[in-house]
């Protein structure tokens, strides 16, 4: 390193100072700029301290509010009348206002410094009555800042930013600029071409910016305003509080003047006589028009998927919602089988896993882990192994449900491309085939500026918020937009889970013979294992523990932790009574090896087949009296015993 | 792939500060700034069509924010710039492969000035509320210009060291035990 340099750091850093605190002369901005050239070192200070300098200003000028409204509405797309998702509240209405705010702010400044004396023509009046005592105006004259006033009839001006405003009688409206109008009764449609971007309609309870739009506006009598977008977004303000709110095509909101909210209207064109008829949606083939349709009573819905679908927090959190929305005939019942069958499956695989649930929907959750595996399929083989199941399980009576994968990790960004091309080939099917769509990866976009953390950094796992999310859209593209998304699993002991056990640790080489098993009796050697397990000591550390898939999972019957060392795994010991012999089926989960009835082996694990509970149905006979079960498992299992395949979520 | 309108607007709400930064790297000119930040948003919704998803927003932002950026120049060309056009070029460069970090930096500001003595608090805070000046700090404690420069270089200086203190740790927000 050079001698100098520190000196020339110091001094960098100093005139830098004075150009922030505006005390530099032409002579060190000349000398800072001759510093600057020479060093790039230099030029990194001078970046990091304006940098610094931009986010101080940030900070403390106002502009980017650090107090945080009490309420946020979410783009109404994504969100139902009434239903808030408070995780996200906060953060999505911080970033919002510190981004639009300012964006906003500085349109609406500008609006009213540039107010000039002509800000509009009139273009065309239509049997228009004038309120009496207020200025009456032709077609073609120039308007100036002021109050149009009419009783009747519609009125176009053309304000000379480009924007086209038609006024429907009654109403009034107040010209402030030649890009800004305050509608105060009335009614009041605005189209904004690009070039009028940033055209401005206030009313009392709220602001609206205009970002390249069709909209309308319209004054209620208890001074709320009702804003309907027919084209590009509009941007609501609302003046009693900080919100800021993207209103998208198709969508409709009320502002409420007393405390700002905002809440879903349904959209409605013909109040608004100047926006032209909209070209007629695409005619949709019928099994598309019933695209959002609820289920029908006695659905079956099975999920087919990677680790995300087998961590199941999201079947949880609809079944939940499910529960508390519908009475329970009306209920479909839910089936897991992530990892269970992958996306390339074996026609073997295929009756096995999916047949005997008799699903009549399946929920197709392929995308963020095959995008990140080693050798992650090309997106031509990714579209047919896709096709190929969709088609097969048209073949078969069951209606498949198009989930988008949601974005990866920051650590698994590299692989987003791949998976925006796997999205867009889901897209596609889904469009071609009138499919559902739960289009999860457009919602986390959505909700990326609001900072909140819907995937783990680490890989193609969603967090719990995230898993919500997925509800969300999920429950959206099943018909049930208005369910309920709870915070928290309601988490119980899953039916027919085995609870009593004696475990013991042993060599991994050390496997079981069928006369091993048979012959395998508790002693001291044994510790006796209840369950649901104890707390664990950080479960009372975790805000909610059934964020957690091992304890929420521990409170529903797994065994979990239960590691004994390395090179070594699990055996245990259970003893289950039946009144007679019957046919049953072990639910299987968690690293479960292999399971011995009364000395005879009914299953072994075949390969990572997923953690949930359920994951493999397998038959066996109960004989009447006592029955041993001995089973070998890494470090945790799931065994339950139910009397039909048919073992939905509860 | 092109993105909808509400993930551009997403974006575009998203980079805000960001954006700003940038801006003000090569216009050190707050009020100046602002306009061409309004502008660039603008643009950046004008011409969202031409954003491919998948591609680093910022940077694309920057490089919009970059093009208007000379358009200022190229407008008050009567003016005296602050920089010379190949180091603003490389200023410019810089700052977008630094893009990425900006928001970073602005996280761990927030927890960094937590940390302040509260006397430095309030003396950056004066400076930077609104309409709040050196010349007005310096007044109002009867001292000179040159001493509140000086004692706002130094808390800066005290930030910058936390907040890459922050950004090695991996900590944002600035908490570090």
């Amino acid at each position: 390193m050079n001698n100098d340099e520190p000196d020339i750091d110091a001094e960098v850093e100093r005139l830098t100072a004075q150009l922030i605190d505006r005390t530099i002369d032409e002579s060190g901005k000349k000398r800072l700029n001759a510093l600057m050239a020479q060093n790039p070192a230099a030029c990194e200070r001078y970046l990091d301290l304006m940098t610094l300098h931009a986010h101080l200003q940030r900070e403390f000028t106002g502009e980017a509010p650090v107090q945080l409204p009490a309420v946020h509405r979410r783009p109404f797309a994504l969100q139902s009348a009434g239903r808030l998702r408070p995780v996200l509240k906060y953060a999505v209405a911080a970033v919002l206002l510190v981004a639009l705010g300012m964006f906003v702010a500085r349109l609406m400044n500008g609006q009213k410094a540039e107010s000039a004396n002509f800000a509009a023509t009139i273009e065309k009046l239509d049997s228009v009555g004038w309120e009496p005592g207020t200025r009456t105006l032709q077609a073609g004259e120039r308007v100036d800042v002021g109050t149009i006033s009419i009783a009747s009839g519609t009125l176009v001006l053309k304000f000379d930013n480009g924007a086209i405003l038609t006024l429907s009688g009654p109403a009034e409206l107040n010209i402030e600029s030649r890009k800004a109008a305050e509608l105060r009764s009335g009614r009041a449609s605005v189209r904004a071409p690009q070039d009028a971007v940033g055209f401005t309609l206030r009313t009392a309870a709220s602001d609206f910016v205009d970002l390249g739009t069709e909209f309308g506006v319209a004054v209620n009598a208890d001074h709320s305003a009702d804003v309907h977008v027919f084209e590009g977004v509009v941007i609501a303000r609302p003046r009693a509080s900080d919100l800021v709110v993207p209103v998208l095509r198709d969508e409709a909101g009320r502002v409420e003047i007393e405390r700002g909210d905002m809440v879903a209207i349904t959209s409605n064109q013909s109040l608004f006589p100047g926006v032209a008829p909209r070209p007629s949606k695409p005619t949709v083939p019928a099994t598309a028009a019933s695209a959002r349709a609820q289920l029908p009573a006695g659905a079956r819905v099975i999920f087919l998927g990677d680790r995300a679908t087998d961590n199941e927090s999201h079947l949880l959190l609809i079944n939940q919602a499910m529960a508390k929305a519908l009475p329970r005939q009306n209920r479909p019942r839910l089936f897991n089988a992530g990892i269970t069958l992958p996306l390339s499956y074996s026609e073997e695989q295929y009756r096995s896993i999916v047949l005997p649930l008799k699903p009549t929907h399946a929920v197709l959750e392929f995308g963020p882990e095959i995008a990140v595996a080693r050798n992650a399929r090309t997106v031509e083989a990714f579209e047919k192994h896709v096709r190929r199941l969709v088609d097969r399980l048209v073949a078969d009576g069951v209606e498949p449900i198009i989930e988008t994968g949601f974005p990866l990790g920051h650590r698994e960004a590299n692989h987003q491309p791949l998976l925006d091309q796997y999205n867009a080939v889901l897209r596609r099917i889904a469009s071609e085939k009138s499919l559902r769509l739960a289009d999860v990866d457009k919602q986390f976009v959505l909700l990326r500026p609001s900072g909140a953390a819907l995937v783990a950094d680490a890989g193609a796992v969603p967090t719990f918020a995230g898993y919500r999310e997925i509800a969300h859209a999920l429950l959206e593209a099943l018909g049930y937009p208005q369910a309920e998304v709870d915070q928290s699993l309601e988490v119980s002991l899953l039916p027919g889970a085995v609870c009593d056990w004696w475990v013991r640790g042993k060599a991994a080489s050390q496997r079981l013979t069928d006369q091993q098993a048979d012959a395998l009796l508790p002693d001291e050697s044994w510790k006796k294992l209840m369950l649901p397990q104890a707390e664990d000591r950080f479960l009372g550390r975790l805000a909610d523990s059934t964020h957690s898939i091992t304890h929420r999972d521990r409170s529903r019957g797994f065994a979990t932790n239960i590691y004994d060392g390395p090179g070594r795994i699990i055996e245990g010991i259970a003893y289950v009574d039946s009144d007679v012999e019957k046919d049953v089926f072990f639910n299987t989960g968690a690293t479960l090896h292999g399971i011995w009835l009364n000395g005879e082996r009914v299953y072994i694990g075949q390969g990572w087949t997923g953690w949930h509970a359920g994951k493999e149905r397998v038959p066996a006979r109960l004989r009447a009296g006592r029955n041993k079960i001995v089973i070998e498992a890494q470090s945790s299992f799931f065994v339950g015993i139910s009397d039909r395949v048919d073992w939905p979520l509860p | 792939m092109i993105e909808s309108d509400e993930q551009i607007v997403s974006h575009i709400t998203g980079c805000q500060a960001s954006l700003y930064a940038y801006i003000l790297s090569l216009v050190p000119n707050s009020q100046r700034a602002e306009d061409i930040l309004q502008e660039t948003n603008l643009v950046l919704w004008r011409k969202r069509g031409e954003f491919r998803a998948g591609t680093s927003f910022i940077s694309w932002a920057c490089q919009v924010a970059y093009f208007n950026v000379l358009v200022f120049r190229r407008k008050m060309a009567r003016d005296r710039h602050t920089f010379d056009d190949s180091l603003l070029d490389y200023l410019a460069q810089r700052q977008i492969e630094r893009a990425d970090e900006i928001e970073e930096r602005r996280l761990a500001l927030k927890g960094c000035l937590e940390k302040l003595p509260a006397k430095q608090r309030e003396l950056i805070s004066r400076r930077y509320e609104p309409g709040g000046s050196v010349q007005d700090i310096a007044q109002s404690k009867g001292t000179t210009e040159g001493a509140v420069s000086q004692m706002l270089y130094r808390i800066r200086a005290t930030l910058l060291g936390c907040i890459q203190k922050s950004l090695a740790s991996g900590q944002p927000d600035g908490a570090q035990s």
